[in-house]
């Protein structure tokens, strides 16, 4: 990883290991291109209780290019999250800026559950999820 | 048209009798003394050149031969010593004076013509930032007109819409903050060493460079790229580009601006010879004549294909259909030609390594040495002028023909054809492409000429022509089997075009031939010369039979001939 960007990186991971917002936790970073982020569903929305894992995975191009974001586990039931975790979520892919950041991500992804009014999966489920194993979500759109 | 006819059934037993034909008669003129071909050996280039000049005479009579032809004809009969350079020289003038209308632009004259763009809108529009005014442009597809009236009709949505809200592009940095914390790579900067669009999104010098690269990386896209804060529309303008990376960086930038340019000019198009860095631009909706790229390829503005090149004297839509065919066919025709390159005598395969249509089989690769015609593969003795022979090759049989009408029908008989048709359209095809390459290798040829003979450079000259004349009528054979293919089968023009057809085919072929003659086979200067006076004026002759021919085909052929 190129070493000025993986400064921001540690910037980062500091940031969230010392001071986390609340419902949102730093599970497993050893290796700095891969995170794992538990993120709880927040008060008052259709997820509460329960709690969710955010696998994070950053390459050289971070953070000119979005970190590949994928749930792990059991991933939410919602219309934009699919069964095999992928998300669909602009900012992961078309609209990224270099100027999110993981905390950013995270924040977005709690408030399109927040947002939820029904839990459902995508329409299209079972069709992407047999044409996207073993694909990263960011080669199967 | 009774003077084709009769000349068609005299054949090529006329010698050394003038023949001046076609007079107001559909525009098809000035066809030449035969003696010219029959005897060229003999014959000194004055004697050449006195000939053309009495065959031009008369055209210029018929008041059918433009005016730049005739400025050349006077050179022509000029005794100059290094008369190819004028004549050269001369000719490349009234190309230039009958085909303005395409212009071939380097890189720089497509910069200078997009500055201009830039520069008269400005003025109309009286914004002074060319960097602006080039954001506008590029959003409207550099319609100058469009953005003109959507200018005039809501500069405020235009502008927002385009990424450069208010005309604004840069904005200045507070100089009393003492710090400033850039978002992208988390680090304290001062502020000098941070830049910020009209929007106020700032980050270090350093990351936007980053961005910046990262983008144009990423392709020609990367002219429309924004800022880099999340959902920032603001795009990022030319001289921030300019004043944020690299100089090679932004070469590269600057040229995804000048294929925007050509990509969304419908009167600007890329040449598109492989690795070719020039543009065409041409105003006529209607192709005529083909344009010719200063890299030298020679095509058709409106199909602009490097493998089609141009296709004289087929329409583009006849193109179209022939290729489609072509891909519909391709299984039967594979088949049919690969069980037909056999010798015609002893089966043995054949390969066919020279342009010339004239075969042998060679008995040091254990064939039995017949000779035979590549495109009929009917005995090579039946052929061409040696022998006075009636050449036959370009006609897809007339029995056979009866019998298409007969078995209107037969699908087979109707491949066989179109296999006719295909398989001279292919053989001229590869001819051309050898004499592609000949024209390339031309150097070399010169170059051992000039070892072996003590002759001027000047005198080597006739080679680069002779072969750029290959290429020419090979193009032009090449697509008249497209054009032959699609003619009425009964038809009188038919009878014209075929022999028209014929003429060019058979004196090209004789042209390859002296072409290929090895070196080892001329023993002396003496031989030398006789070769060189044979190639040069076959160059000339078929250089006269491919005007015709293209002429007859653009007059005679569609103008005074619809007696059926
Ligand atoms: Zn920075
Ligand atoms: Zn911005
Ligand atoms: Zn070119
Ligand atoms: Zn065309
Ligand atoms: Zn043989
Ligand atoms: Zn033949």
């Amino acid at each position: 990883m190129a070493t000025r960007y993986a400064k921001r990186l540690q910037k980062e991971l500091m940031e969230l290991q010392v001071s986390p917002p609340t419902g949102i936790r730093v599970e497993e970073a050893n290796d700095l291109s891969r995170w794992v982020i538990g993120i709880d569903g927040t008060t008052g929305s259709l997820y509460q209780g329960e709690k969710f894992s955010l696998q994070f995975r950053f390459n050289d191009g971070y953070p000119l290019e979005a970190p590949e974001v994928i749930f792990i586990g059991k991933p939410p039931v919602h219309p934009h999250i699919y069964g095999n975790g992928h998300i669909c979520l602009s900012i992961l892919y078309d609209h990224w800026s270099p100027a999110l950041t993981v905390l950013s991500i995270c924040l977005s992804i709690l408030s399109m559950l927040s947002s939820c009014t029904e839990k459902v999966r995508p329409v299209d489920d079972s069709v992407y999820v047999s044409r996207a194993v073993g694909k990263s979500p960011k080669d199967t759109r | 048209m009774s003077f084709y006819r009769e000349r068609m059934s005299s054949g090529l037993d006329i010698k050394n009798e003038e023949l001046y034909g076609g007079v107001g008669d559909g525009g098809v003129v000035g066809f030449h003394c035969f003696s010219c071909w029959n005897i060229t050996s003999k014959m000194s280039e004055d004697e050449i050149y006195d000939d053309y000049d009495v065959d031009d005479d008369s055209a210029e009579e018929s008041g059918n031969e433009s005016a730049d032809n005739e400025e050349m004809d006077y050179e022509y009969s000029t005794q100059e010593i290094d008369f190819d350079d004028i004549h050269s020289s001369n000719r490349s003038i009234g190309k230039l004076t009958r085909q303005k209308s395409f212009e071939v632009l380097d890189r720089s004259e497509l910069v200078s013509e997009s500055r201009k763009l830039i520069k008269e809108v400005m003025d109309v529009l009286s914004i002074p930032s060319e960097a602006a005014v080039s954001i506008l442009l590029r959003h409207m597809k550099w319609n100058k007109e469009k953005l003109i009236e959507r200018f005039m009709d809501n500069q405020d949505k235009l502008c927002s819409d385009a990424g450069i809200p208010n005309l604004r592009l840069d904005k200045a940095v507070d100089k009393s903050l003492q710090k400033f914390s850039c978002l992208i790579c988390l680090e304290d900067f001062p502020p000098s060493q941070t830049f910020a669009l009209s929007c106020d999104h700032r980050y270090c010098l350093a990351c936007w460079k980053l961005y910046l690269e990262c983008k144009i990386g990423e392709g020609p896209e990367c002219i429309y790229s924004t800022c880099p804060a999340p959902k920032c529309k603001v795009k990022v303008h030319e001289d921030a580009f300019k004043k944020l990376i690299e100089s090679v960086a932004y070469e590269k930038y600057s040229n995804f601006i000048l294929k925007s340019y050509v990509d969304d000019n419908p009167q600007v198009k890329w040449c598109p010879a492989p690795g070719c860095v020039y543009s065409v631009r041409c105003d006529r909706k209607e192709r005529k004549e083909a344009v010719t790229c200063k890299c030298g390829f020679q095509y058709c503005f409106n199909c602009n294909d490097s493998e089609i090149g141009d296709h004289m004297p087929c329409p583009c839509s006849q193109v179209d259909k022939w290729l489609q065919k072509a891909s519909d066919e391709s299984e039967n025709v594979t088949w049919m030609l690969a069980n037909t390159k056999k010798c015609p005598e002893c089966r043995s395969p054949i390969e066919k390594n020279g342009g010339c249509m004239h075969m042998t089989c060679r008995k040091n690769a254990g064939g039995c040495g017949f000779e035979f015609c590549w495109l009929c593969r009917g005995p090579w003795s039946d052929h061409g002028s040696a022998t006075g022979g009636y050449y036959n090759c370009n006609k897809y049989d007339k029995s056979k023909a009866k019998e298409d009408d007969e078995k209107a029908n037969d699908a087979k008989t109707e491949l066989e054809a179109y296999m006719f048709y295909y398989h001279r359209y292919e053989s001229h095809k590869n001819a051309m492409k050898i004499a592609d390459e000949q024209r390339r290798n031309a150097h070399q040829k010169e170059q051992q000429i000039l070892s072996k003979f003590d002759v001027r450079s000047a005198d080597t000259k006739f080679l680069m022509e002779a072969t750029e004349q290959l290429l020419r009528n090979r193009r032009v054979l090449q697509y008249s089997y497209v054009y032959g293919y699609y003619l009425d089968k009964k038809s009188n023009e038919r009878n014209l075009f075929e022999y028209l057809q014929e003429d060019l085919e058979k004196h090209t072929n004789q042209l390859s031939t002296y072409y290929e003659l090895s070196l080892d086979k001329l023993d002396d200067y003496q031989a030398f010369i006789k070769w060189k006076e044979q190639v040069t004026n076959y160059t000339r002759i078929t250089k006269k039979f491919l005007d015709h021919f293209v002429e007859g085909v653009a007059g005679g052929l569609t103008g005074s001939h619809h007696n059926n």
